[in-house]
């Protein structure tokens, strides 16, 4: 397989095509909107998350690349039905998947991203949502609003 | 002595040695190169490296003659009046923040106004925004679908309230080559504003004459050139230098210090505080030696060349939206594809090994102008050649076929 082949995998291209939940959540309990300034990706995510702290909906919706719109596409599929302390556990594991050459990280099928670590200058394109998950479950910026810088 | 060839500009550039299988389409963002100026550059500081302006000995006033003198070559690459005219800046960047801090702060009071144009790099933007007072008088000239500049918009917004004009001689995004011998000859007729031209993607591709042109400030950076970072030059007219205070200060542009008061050196010394970039004024010394021995008008003919080839060759492609058709461009490429995002579009051409750039190019609001989050561009220089084009066309289609 190329590198090209395998930072571009058939599940990620599918993915950039049809992405899963590519939508904003109305009503959210949670929200924030991520931009990686130097590429011009932008997304929101919003989630309604229960009083017993269980994602019942999530949702992400803007513009972006192939990497990044496959990312919240599959991360949004995996997250649905967590809990809040799972996903963030999750997301703590899918950025040390492309950030370190840790090899034994449990993310299931977000395996496929694994090809971006081979290509820096791509990593915050598929960290772009999980950066601003991460802004809407913890109270990382007043605003909501993040950066990849 | 700079070699230069100008029947293959190609093999003075040693990069294409070292990595013979890159098409580098990037030269919009920084030029590769010459042996000729890395050979200056490494051969003063080898052989004669000193500081400039205070050394008494031998070394010093070597180093500052040899500065000197390429104040005098840039003086003469502009057509300049003045050597005193020609400043050494690190960049057009700074070249306009020098500017609107000095100039712009003195002379921009409430209820004036400064013009732009919605093709400028942020560098021609974000610096006359840091010195008005409020939003409405930064003044934005509309640009047309081919991406031209609106010369009958232009002519609604200036007005004896406008204090200063600052336009993009060529756009680094759409490639347009703008009127501004026009565009300068009307401004003077209609108001006492003063008119920056930014230059940057101008100076290595067509001849500048400042006294032509008639602005008031003219501005480039060393490595767009074929010359070093870290060294650019704002020429200002000498009248206006003058009488604009300092920018930054400190050594080497003072008269006369003491606790009580300091006394400013004239121009250009006024605008140089501190050690310059002495190794990178050499460096774009060599550089304008370099397109003075390949000659304009050579790198002009190359330009053409390779601005028809591409050209065609992009038109061709149907799911490629090319932004910027003016009628006089340069040769600049920016473009989008229907389905594929243009970081995307990017990262497959460099594993191919073609360098192109993508994202907003540093110009959001001619982003948005386009209604398009980013474009990929392709920008060529003396060094590209049609084989460069043919890999990058075979590239793109590469592309298309993997992602659509």
């Amino acid at each position: 397989m190329s590198n090209l082949e395998h930072l571009y995998q058939e599940m990620i291209l599918e993915h950039n095509k049809n992405p899963r939940h590519f939508q904003e959540v109305n009503p959210h309990t949670h929200y924030s909107h991520g931009h990686n300034p130097l590429c011009g990706d932008d997304y929101v995510v919003t989630l309604r998350v229960s009083s017993n702290h269980v994602i019942e909906e999530i949702g992400f919706k803007g513009d972006g690349c192939a990497i990044s719109k496959a990312s919240g596409s599959l991360m949004t599929q995996k997250l649905k039905g967590l809990t809040v302390e799972e996903a963030l556990e999750l997301k703590d594991n899918f950025i040390s998947l492309i950030t370190t050459d840790e090899e034994d990280v449990d993310v299931g099928k977000l395996i496929v991203l694994k090809g971006v670590k081979k290509f820096p200058v791509r990593v915050k394109c598929a960290l772009l949502v999980w950066r601003a998950l991460e802004d809407a479950l913890t109270e990382t910026s007043d605003s909501h609003e993040i950066t990849t810088e | 002595m700079t070699r230069f060839t100008p029947e293959n500009p190609r093999s003075d550039f040693s990069i294409f040695t070292h990595h013979a299988d890159l098409v580098y389409l990037d030269s919009t963002a920084t030029t590769h190169k010459p042996d000729g100026v890395l050979d200056a550059m490494a051969a003063f500081l080898k052989e004669k490296n000193a500081t400039v302006h205070r050394g008494i000995y031998g070394l010093s006033v070597e180093a500052t003659d040899r500065c000197e003198h390429v104040r005098q070559q840039v003086k003469g690459f502009i057509n300049a009046e003045k050597e005193e005219e020609i400043i050494f800046v690190k960049g057009a960047t700074e070249a306009i923040n020098l500017v609107a801090h000095s100039y712009g702060k003195a002379h921009v009071g409430k209820g004036d106004n400064i013009v732009i144009s919605h093709m400028e790099h942020h560098a021609n933007i974000v610096p006359w925004q840091q010195i008005i007072e409020s939003e409405d008088q930064l003044r934005v000239c509309q640009i047309t679908d081919e991406g031209e500049l609106d010369l009958e918009h232009l002519k609604t917004l200036i007005d004896n309230q406008t204090k200063i004009v600052a336009l993009t001689h060529v756009s680094n995004v759409l490639g347009t080559v703008n009127p501004i011998k026009e565009c300068i000859s009307y401004i003077r007729e209609h108001s006492s504003a003063k008119i920056l031209i930014d230059g940057a993607q101008a100076i290595a591709h067509m001849p500048v004459d400042v006294q032509d042109l008639d602005c008031d400030f003219y501005c480039f950076s060393g490595h767009k050139m074929y010359g070093p970072t870290g060294i650019g030059i704002l020429y200002g007219k000498h009248d206006l230098l003058l009488k604009m205070p300092p920018y930054q200060t400190g050594g080497d542009m003072i008269e006369f210090v003491s606790f009580e008061k300091t006394t400013f050196a004239k121009p250009p010394a006024r605008f140089e505080a501190g050690t310059p970039a002495i190794v990178e004024i050499i460096g774009l010394g060599a550089a304008i030696d370099y397109i003075q021995g390949i000659t304009l008008e050579r790198l002009q003919e190359i330009d053409m060349e390779l601005f028809e080839l591409a050209n065609t060759e992009l038109q061709s492609i149907p799911e490629l939206n090319l932004i910027g058709t003016a009628a006089h461009k340069s040769p600049v490429f920016s473009f989008t594809i229907k389905g594929i995002h243009s970081h995307d579009v990017g990262t497959c051409m460099d594993q191919e090994h073609v360098a192109i750039r993508v994202g907003h190019h540093c110009a959001q609001p001619l982003m948005k102008r386009f209604g398009v989050p980013a474009t990929a561009r392709m920008s060529f220089a003396c060094y590209n050649t049609s084989d460069d084009i043919e890999r990058a066309i075979k590239a793109l289609k590469k592309t298309i076929g993997f992602f659509i």
